[in-house]
């Protein structure tokens, strides 16, 4: 071993012993997720404010671990739920069953299901893992238990995650913004997130 | 009072002829389409029960062919071939001319009575496209916005279809027609 | 016999046979769209295109022969159509080239070119067969795929598709969309060659076809039946719109008890509702087909379930607990002596439950058991016919309406008038293309005679036929047997001249309908005819398994009280009886699917019953043919079926349950009554019962519609009406269009009257919907008071 690997190594320390900690002190501070993190279903809208989801099923027919019901109805011509004819009168992800792997996201035919970001949803009951689509529309802010905290002690949400850029394809989600410069370049790309920051 | 009710020796004649009196279903139709200029539901009815079918399957045989009008014409009824060769020589062009001129759709007729519409499929001069044929009379061929516009022009003034002079090298009117048959 | 090649299988079909089904026999498949089962094939689609040839003969009658001294084979020039193409012997088939491949995708890509891609909301999505045979031959990867460098063609569509109507309701139970039809004209053809009605027809031509009908909601008892196969999402079934994809159905293939031909329906359930219902294939008895009643009349099923028992406490019905429900029981039944307690099971009792019921009522002593809807002399009098010797028949006499008693036999005449045989039985089961079918055949009216109490569509059919007045059947079948001249009005004389001398020609059926089974003294005559003239007999009877419940002996014995009488000290109703009969029984079990006013008012205790659909068991047809019946997975709380009821019943009488369990009744059914498996003819003992006809001005006709069916969609296309003809209205004071109630022993029904004329004078029409089919019965016509019943 030669004395330059020993001043190379005791290098590498000095610059970890001065560099900022990695270390994320969540829940204090939020976490720095991906992009592309599986988290919490969406369900999205389009943006005349028209659900996309029509009820197909398919989501439910792809999911291994059997965690989506869906039951569908017809549309109201004069006010309708969704664009076309059909749309899901119940759409619930169970989420004790869900593995979050993306299979909905990957077989749906419209783009409606999108993992999102959420990912504190631990509860008490059962029938509290059960996400309906009041639960997971685009607009609703956090998972049931942070809404249930929220709505007790009047506070807002606090959600534990940052995200330097919430992907195209989840258009109209709000989600806490996270600065992360390497990202600055792909948002820009993506025409989206123009100002970043975080909050 | 129905169509056939003083024809009944036309009609016994007419059904001595074929097999099966369903196979006299486009006589029948024929026969109205020349005397009325349409067949309108009351005689699609009159028609199923003389022939014994359905008022259904009158339908069906109607729309298949285009001379069959189920809704009222004009004087003129102009005809544009609208398949593939008068396609692609401009008839989808010439067609909202047409309408564009008359301010008529397809089942419309023009507030004088004179004119009314369609698109018809090939009437096999594919040669002259983009061709019209205006009721049963000889074709007009190689038809422009030109020519379509001296044509109506020459109509409004109560000519006769031999008589308007059309722009261009081409020979107006070209007989072609076949012997009339049946009826 | 014809011996085929097909690629390299050698196989031997039958002379005629098409070059599809040949193909299919070997094991190899074909593409198709327009080719239907027990359809006339055209060839319409052009899906089904394969490369045939064949050996000729030369001109010194010797096989020409090709270098290696085989036959020589030669080739069609162009592909053909496999659907209309008749094996000849030593045909060969190619079904494997490139050149076949490649037509076939190319002709899926067409089929597709104006196909909507909106699969995700199509109801037949997943059970689509465009979609299978897009997956199966729409990508041959030779063709799109042809240079691995470059990236494969995976679509040509970069045009905009056509736009029509894409809700367009047929009816109220059908739903066409005409974006997505592929005009494979299996619809058009059904109708004109099954049920012979025509309603539907393609319009205009070119890409612009499209299916419609002149007529005002589809008339017709079979509609339903082109949904099944639609080979695209183009006609739906509008009752089960969006109720969920085809994968998540729980499907249970069990029988119709709709009526007494015993059609094989799959349920589909999903949830525990059930949502929808098609035809299974049972080849013996209704082919692929069903009646509009056993498609689309269950929406009553999931409506307000009785799912608990009630008991009668301080005036009023309570839910409460079978436990409860057998203390009250014991408490109604304390003082009644056991041979005076009745036992009524409904018409579509299984023979499980009829076995438990004849059981106990041996127990109890009682001669009072009966079944709903049982005719006043019995059907198996008569040796059952099956279908199949229908067919074989040369003449057929139909005495009623198939069309609406028993709407299979409707479908098995309409084959046939056209003189077809049931059809050869491949590997693959029943031919695709059966090439004796052909579109239009001639209808061979000169083997049918038609007489009915109400005008009969099948009238169509018959080359002579006739409406008699109700309670003529008698007179008419006097005159059929030549013991005497006078024929009933309505019949002509030469009529009945003219079916006697087809009868005396030898091998016909006589169909019955259920109003010649309740006169024992038309039964009798209709007995002697047949015996005079070796003629066999279907019976139509109103009850599904009156065939079965009779063979097992569920009839009053000597003194005791049929299912119209009443007047008993205790019953137990497996339906729900008269208002009458409830007021003249003293403690009354009702065993019910669903809550009612009159059970509300008279009932003492009230057992969740289940419906048809949740049965298991087995049962009879008109053919006598032994049936499975299979409980489909629907939510319907604690009811049981008769069997627990009376096993129940039987504890509160202090006896021990002769029957606890369907499966131990069956197992009795097997060893005692020698009831063969399922599927196979069984020859029950015949019962021997006659009551006399009733009479009266009200003739309850036959409809393939019951009570319980009219609500939804039903309910908006089935009218009640009050039919008379004009005399007989003006006699009676009614006005057409007026709505009034008739009330009469079988109960009280709000009818709409119409004036038709032609009908016999002196006779009130009203649809049986239900038990009392083709009775006549005295009636008083009432106006209507606003909210005085339900």
């Amino acid at each position: 071993m030669s004395l330059t690997a020993l001043a190379q190594s005791l290098g590498i320390t000095l610059k970890a012993l001065f560099s900022r900690p990695v270390t994320v002190s969540y829940p204090e501070a939020p976490v720095a997720l991906k992009p592309r993190f599986h988290g919490r279903h969406v369900l999205t809208r389009h943006p005349n404010g028209l659900e996309k989801c029509i009820g197909c099923s398919l989501c439910a027919a792809a999911c291994p671990a059997y965690a989506i019901y869906v039951e569908a109805a017809e549309n109201d011509p004069e006010n309708p739920v969704s664009a076309g004819e059909r749309y899901a009168r119940v759409y619930e992800i169970n989420m004790l069953r869900c593995i979050f792997c993306g299979l909905c996201e990957e077989a749906c035919p419209t783009g409606a299901v999108v993992m999102g970001y959420d990912f504190e949803m631990a509860d008490y009951r059962y029938s509290d893992f059960v996400y309906s689509k009041e639960d997971m529309l685009v607009e609703v802010q956090g998972t049931k238990p942070q809404r249930r905290e929220a709505s007790y002690t009047g506070k807002p949400i606090r959600r534990g995650y940052a995200v330097p850029y919430v992907r195209p394809e989840l258009e109209g989600l709000d989600a806490p913004k996270a600065k992360d410069p390497s990202y600055a370049s792909i948002a820009r790309q993506l025409g989206i997130d123009k100002a970043g920051g975080e909050r | 009072m129905g169509f056939f009710d003083d024809k009944q020796d036309w009609l016994a004649e007419v059904f001595s002829q074929y097999p099966e009196r369903r196979a006299a279903l486009m006589p029948l139709l024929r026969r109205v389409q020349q005397d009325e200029g349409w067949i309108s539901p009351e005689r699609q009815e009159e028609i199923a029960r003389l022939v014994g079918t359905t008022a259904t399957e009158v339908a069906g045989v109607m729309s298949f062919y285009s001379y069959y009008q189920a809704l009222p014409t004009g004087k003129y009824h102009i005809q544009v071939c609208a398949t593939l060769s008068c396609a692609i020589g401009g008839a989808d062009e010439l067609w909202d001319e047409l309408v564009n001129e008359l301010q008529i759709l397809r089942g419309d007729v023009t507030d004088d009575g004179l004119f009314s519409i369609q698109k018809v499929e090939c009437l096999g001069s594919c040669h002259t496209a983009p061709v019209i044929q205006i009721n049963d009379e000889p074709y007009v061929e190689c038809v422009t916005k030109a020519r379509l516009r001296a044509l109506l022009e020459g109509l409004r003034q109560g000519k006769r279809l031999e008589e308007i002079q059309l722009p261009g090298k081409i020979g107006h009117v070209v007989h072609n027609r076949g012997d009339e048959v049946g009826a | 016999m014809a011996k085929v090649t097909v690629n390299d299988r050698v196989v031997e079909v039958p002379n005629g046979t098409s070059a599809m089904d040949a193909i299919f026999h070997a094991g190899y498949d074909v593409p198709l769209f327009c080719a239907e089962k027990h359809l006339s094939p055209i060839g319409a689609c052009r899906m089904c295109l394969v490369r045939t040839g064949s050996p000729r003969k030369g001109p010194d009658g010797n096989w020409i022969l090709d270098e290696k001294g085989n036959p020589k084979i030669f080739w069609m020039p162009k592909l053909v159509a496999s659907c209309i193409t008749a094996v000849t012997d030593g045909m060969v088939i190619d079904t494997l080239s490139d050149e076949v491949k490649h037509a076939q995708s190319g002709m899926v890509e067409l089929t597709l070119f104006n196909h909507p891609l909106d699969c995700p909301t199509c109801d037949k999505g997943g059970a689509c067969e465009l979609q299978d045979r897009t997956v199966e031959y729409g990508l041959v990867e030779k063709f799109y795929h042809p240079n691995p460098m470059e990236l494969p063609m995976y679509t040509r569509y970069e045009m905009t598709r056509r736009h029509v109507d894409k809700h367009h309701s047929l009816s109220e139970f059908i739903v066409l969309d005409r974006e997505r039809c592929i005009h494979c004209k299996r619809c058009v053809r059904y109708f004109e060659e099954v049920p012979g009605d025509e309603v539907l027809d393609f319009i205009e031509r070119g890409v612009h076809t499209f299916i419609n009908t002149e007529d005002d909601g589809l008339p017709s008892n079979f509609t339903g039946n082109i949904v099944d196969i639609c080979p695209v999402g183009a006609l739906l079934d509008q009752t089960a719109r969006f109720r969920a994809r085809n994968w998540e159905y729980d499907s249970t293939e069990t029988t119709s008890l709709d009526d007494a031909s015993g059609a094989g329906i799959i349920v589909d359930t999903r949830s525990g509702v059930l949502e929808r219902i098609r035809a299974a294939e049972r080849r013996e008895v209704n082919e692929t087909w069903i009646s509009d009643a056993a498609r689309f009349g269950h929406e009553w099923v999931g409506q307000d379930r009785l799912t608990r028992p009630l008991v009668r406490r301080e005036g009023r019905l309570v839910e409460s607990t079978w436990e409860e429900a057998l203390a009250a029981i014991k408490a109604g039944l304390a003082g009644v002596a056991k041979h005076e307690i009745g036992l009524y099971l409904g018409g579509n009792a299984t023979l499980e439950e009829g076995l438990a019921a004849v059981e106990l009522a041996g127990a109890l002593g009682t001669p009072h058991r009966d079944f709903q809807g049982r005719t006043n002399s019995p059907a198996t009098a008569f040796p059952a016919t099956t279908f199949a010797e229908l067919l074989d028949a040369s003449f057929v006499l139909v005495l009623g309406d198939p069309s609406e008693e028993a709407p299979t036999v409707h479908l098995r005449l309409s084959e046939f008038s056209r003189g077809l045989k049931p059809a050869a039985v491949l590997n693959h089961g029943t031919p695709f293309a059966d090439l004796n079918i052909k579109e239009r055949m001639e209808r061979r009216l000169e083997k049918m005679a038609l007489f009915s109490a109400y005008p009969a569509r099948l009238a169509k059919w018959a080359f002579v036929s006739g409406v008699h007045a109700p309670g003529a059947e008698a007179a008419l079948l006097s005159a059929l047997l030549g013991q005497s001249q006078a024929v009933p009005d309505g019949v002509s004389s030469e009529a009945v001249a003219w079916t006697r001398s087809r009868l005396e020609a030898g091998k016909a059926v006589i169909v019955l309908g259920a109003a010649v089974l309740n006169d024992p003294l038309a039964a009798a005559k209709a007995r002697a005819l047949a015996e005079k003239y070796g003629a066999k007999v279907m019976c139509m009877t109103p009850a599904a398994n009156a065939r079965g419940l009779e063979s097992l002996g569920l009839y009053p014995g000597k003194g005791g009280l049929g299912w119209t009488q009443s007047g008993l000290k205790a019953a137990y109703y497996g339906f729900l009886p008269t208002e009458e009969q409830l007021k003249a029984t003293g403690f009354r079990v009702l065993h019910l699917t669903h809550r009612s006013p009159l059970a509300e008012r008279y009932a003492d205790v009230v057992l969740p019953n289940q419906t048809a659909y949740e049965k298991r068991g087995q049962t009879v047809n008109l053919e006598g043919r032994v049936l499975p019946v299979e409980p489909a997975a629907i939510n319907n709380g604690e009811a049981d079926g008769a069997v627990a009821a009376l096993a129940l019943l039987a504890e509160a009488a202090g006896l021990k349950p002769p029957v606890r369990l369907v499966r131990q009744a069956a197992k009795t059914l097997h060893d005692q009554y020698k009831l063969p498996p399922v599927g196979s003819l069984w020859a029950g003992k015949a019962a021997s019962f006659s009551s006399p006809a009733s009479t009266g001005s009200l003739y309850l006709r036959p409809s393939m519609w019951r009570r319980e069916q009219l609500v939804g969609a039903v309910a908006r296309v089935v009218q009640v009406c009050l039919e008379a003809s004009p005399e007989t209205a003006r006699e009676n004071g009614l006005i057409d269009g007026a709505v009034v109630e008739v009330e009469s022993p079988a109960g009280l029904e709000r009818a709409t009257v119409r004036v038709v004329a032609g009908l016999p004078a002196g006779v009130m029409y009203l649809p049986a919907l239900g038990a009392w089919s083709g009775r006549s019965l005295a009636a008083r016509v009432l106006a209507p008071v606003e909210g005085a019943h339900d």
